[in-house]
């Protein structure tokens, strides 16, 4: 026997007051509650997830216990993925693509310039993960807005957030305040501009960085389409 | 020490084996099987169960599966290749730890 509509508006709010905000583990713990109340029946909703559920989770304090240990884990999850997939760039055939990639940013420098080049490829290393980050955020945002789901978002892809704005936010706070502090005013972009191996580097790592964040979302979203 | 912080070691076991013999199973039901097995004996909490399922998944002993069961998503644990060689081996080891808890807490029926 499934919930009511009133049974399941109160587990709904009771999930929502816990600051469950995210798909996974609000589908994990409305099941769990749902089927539990199936089973036993109780009389008063409110009282049975007070008294006996809560406690069983170890209270409110188990609960975020359990979210942000399954949180920890899942980052790791990824941050281990992430490193095997930067790793497997340099084993054959993703190897001839760098070559061509580094070869093409050689090209860029000696056509376009330094400035030009490092622009382009931050941009699309660092910035367009980003972009389409964002673009798929919004649209989870909007498609669960749609369907009326009490969550906005998915713990996946709060977990590659973290890996996909961390260069960006790195050189954010070398660029606006450790180096302006130590060397002054715009001495980050100068040492880029002047040493050829460090602009270099930096395009070559932005680019496979980018790559890399570019084919964990794709891995992500086919995860989603399994789900559905 | 009571009886939950004794299971509490061995839960892992506990799941991998419960998934060994059931194709797959979802949280609720782990809770559920373990108290019906042990006539409401042992009773594994889920803010027990939960983070060692998690551990497991991310370990790779437990591949997850989702489906919609009464209108909602239904959450499925199974074991994996790895999971399945896993729960031999812990079953095999805890199986060897009673046998010696069994000869230290009662010597004469533990050598003979």
């Amino acid at each position: 026997m499934s919930l009511t509509t009133a049974q399941h508006d109160i587990l709904v709010k009771y999930l929502k007051e816990i600051e469950i905000k995210t798909q996974e583990p609000f589908e994990e713990f409305y099941d769990h509650i749902a089927t539990a109340i199936e089973k036993e029946q109780p009389d008063d909703i409110n009282e049975f997830i007070r008294e006996v559920i809560q406690p069983s989770f170890g209270g409110v304090k188990g609960i975020k216990r359990i979210l942000l240990n399954q949180r920890e884990l899942r980052q790791k999850l990824i941050w281990k993925r992430a490193k095997k997939i930067f790793w497997s760039l340099f084993g054959w055939p993703s190897i001839v693509l760098i070559m061509i990639g580094f070869i093409l940013v050689q090209i860029s420098f000696n056509q376009f310039g330094l400035k030009f080049t490092m622009g382009l490829t931050l941009s699309l290393g660092l910035f367009l993960p980003f972009l389409i980050y964002l673009i798929a955020a919004i649209r989870l945002f909007i498609l669960f807005g749609y369907e009326n789901k009490p969550y906005n978002s998915t713990e996946s892809l709060k977990a590659i957030f973290t890996l996909i704005h961390l260069p960006i936010a790195l050189l954010n706070v070398l660029n606006f305040l450790i180096v302006p502090i130590i060397f002054g005013r715009g001495a980050f972009t100068t040492f880029l501009l002047n040493n050829v191996w460090a602009n270099t580097l930096l395009c070559a790592f932005a680019l496979l960085y980018g790559f890399t964040c570019l084919k964990l979302l794709k891995e992500n979203f086919t995860f989603k389409l399994e789900l559905k | 020490m009571s009886s939950s912080k004794l299971l509490k070691g061995s839960l892992a076991t506990i799941i991998l084996k419960l998934l060994e013999e059931n194709e797959k199973m979802y949280g609720y039901e782990i809770t559920q099987r373990v108290k019906e097995i042990t006539a409401g004996e042992f009773k594994i909490t889920e803010g027990a169960l939960y983070p060692s399922l998690h551990k497991l998944e991310a370990e790779g002993l437990l591949s997850t599966e989702t489906q919609m069961v009464e209108n909602r998503v239904r959450k499925y644990y199974s074991l994996t290749k790895e999971g399945n060689a896993e729960a031999h081996t812990k079953v095999a080891e805890l199986e060897d730890f009673l046998v010696n808890l069994q000869k230290l807490l009662n010597p004469k029926l533990g050598l003979g």
